[in-house]
């Protein structure tokens, strides 16, 4: 590739653009929608696999207390707690702490829990903080026998639940972004095909006077690539933007729920997504080469 | 310069488009190659620019053995090779300077020698004052000069003209042949297929005549020979 005639391929390139703009749009959407997909199931990954890393670092059970336990029992739960292996902290949760924090963690929506009696509603509890998720099933089976607790939870149903859940969204994202990625290719090849067509003279005259393989080549490749570049950078800007909105929103209203922070996910992104359009354009370009372009 | 050795171009079983060609061409000759439509003219020419390769047998041009090109080798090899066809074969969105520009920026010259280079064909070829015309604004043997230029701008050892004045009329069709004649005076080889009796007559030079594919005569000073 000689610099001094970088500057004609990208005018070629950027002419067949204009030349074929609703084919260069339908391209630019596929790309974009596919990348789209593959953006929303990113951030949601992103954002299990930062949820899931918090709930294993701070693994904790709650044991929620019948109203009627007397006080032996609770000083045998301590006890047994206190000198289990693993365990990190015990501290005793009162009804009053119980709402005070449910309040808390609805952000904006607190005063919903403004006219709630907590004796009537809330349980009493131990928060028992645990090094590991490992720890978990001795300490549960020492404790699940005595008679003033009410119910234990602990996090791993919800974390077996959590990972069939990303199980599927990875299976079904991956899934519809490869169809999405191959229409993308597909189009974007059939874009440069038409191209192609409109210049076949040109390229039949260039071939005479001696033209390498590459120089016909290149205007076409940088036409794929810009095409796939346009679709990731609408896809990037989109998702960026929609992504830093949410998380406002969900900052809000929902405080209990923690998400990634825009800037540790977009400046990630958006290289992958670059990367990306440029491979689907560059692929789509070859595909229509190697079909229609005899050189 | 130019040399065939028992070349055959077979297409399948029942077309053989050239039959056992053997010939030299010299450096700076010029050669008319004439011969009925279907005699194999198209086929030798394309065997030349290597769109074809042939079934059997050796071509030489400028100690280049044509038939041993890699694909990648053929652009650079076409470079030393000028063509010009009947149809012209111009970009209609290009000015005449355009044009001629274009082959060279096709082999990637030099902007400073593009600009030098262009305007001393176009004044060779006497299109000067139609540098910024466009080729849908110039008459038929204008744009063949145009053609002309452009096949000449990028030095070539050898002119290949298939059929040049197919499109002309008579007089302009002279007009072609005088410069390929000047061309072919300043040392360039030129090959040129042709219909026209007239002119391969007044013109006194090399014919080289084939029929279904085999050469039938090969004549110094010839004639057309044709009643056709």
């Amino acid at each position: 590739m000689k610099i001094r005639s970088v500057g004609y391929y990208f005018k070629q390139g950027l002419k067949s653009i204009a030349r074929n703009k609703m084919m260069s749009i339908a391209s630019v959407s596929t790309v974009m929608a596919s990348l789209l997909i593959l953006g929303i199931f990113f951030i949601t990954m992103e954002n299990v696999n930062f949820y899931m890393q918090d709930v294993e670092a701070g693994v904790e059970i709650k044991v929620f207390l019948k109203d009627d336990i007397t006080d032996d029992e609770k000083s045998e739960i301590e006890s047994i707690a206190k000198n289990s292996d693993g365990v990190s902290d015990v501290s005793f949760e009162t009804k009053q702490q119980a709402l005070e924090n449910f309040r808390q963690q609805l952000g904006n929506n607190g005063d919903l829990v403004a006219g709630i009696d907590a004796n009537k509603v809330m349980p009493n509890s131990y928060i028992i903080r645990m090094e590991g998720p490992q720890y978990v099933d001795g300490l549960v089976s020492k404790l699940k026998d005595i008679k003033g607790i009410d119910k234990i939870n602990d996090a791993r149903p919800l974390m077996d639940k959590l990972m069939k859940i990303t199980g599927f969204i990875r299976t079904f994202g991956i899934s519809l972004m490869v169809v999405l990625l191959i229409v993308s290719i597909f189009l974007i090849s059939n874009t440069i095909k038409l191209t192609v067509i409109a210049r076949r003279r040109e390229i039949g005259i260039m071939k005479y006077i001696g033209a390498t393989d590459w120089f016909i080549r290149w205007p076409f490749v940088i036409e794929g690539i810009l095409l796939g570049i346009i679709g990731a950078a609408i896809a990037g800007i989109v998702l960026s933007y929609g992504y830093t909105v949410a998380v406002d929103a969900v900052a809000k209203n929902w405080a209990i729920i923690k998400l990634v922070e825009p800037e540790d996910i977009v400046p990630y992104m958006s290289v992958l997504f670059i990367v990306i359009g440029m491979v689907i354009g560059s692929m789509g370009s070859m595909v229509s080469m190697r079909k229609f372009l005899h050189v | 310069m130019i040399e065939m050795q028992n070349v055959s171009k077979v297409f399948s079983e029942n077309t053989i488009a050239l039959s056992d060609i053997s010939l030299v061409i010299d450096k700076g000759e010029f050669v008319f190659l004439v011969g009925p439509s279907g005699a194999g003219k198209s086929t030798f020419i394309k065997l030349l620019l290597r769109e074809y390769e042939p079934t059997s047998g050796k071509i030489i041009v400028n100690d280049i053995d044509v038939s041993k090109l890699k694909h990648r080798q053929i652009p650079y090899y076409r470079r030393t090779i000028g063509t010009v066809f009947q149809d012209f074969r111009l970009l209609p969105n290009l000015t005449v300077y355009e044009n001629v520009a274009f082959a060279m920026h096709v082999i990637q010259a030099s902007a400073r020698d593009i600009r030098r280079r262009v305007p001393m064909v176009l004044s060779m070829v006497g299109l000067s004052s139609k540098a910024s015309s466009y080729p849908n604004q110039l008459s038929g043997g204008e744009q063949q000069r145009v053609a002309l230029a452009r096949a000449l701008v990028n030095n070539p050892a050898v002119l290949i003209a298939d059929e040049p004045t197919g499109n002309l009329d008579p007089d302009t069709a002279f007009e072609i042949v005088d410069i390929l004649n000047d061309i072919n005076r300043s040392g360039t080889t030129v090959l040129m297929a042709t219909h026209a009796r007239d002119i391969v007559d007044k013109m006194k030079k090399r014919v080289i005549a084939l029929e279904k594919g085999v050469m039938v005569r090969d004549q110094k000073r010839g004639a057309y020979g044709y009643e056709d």
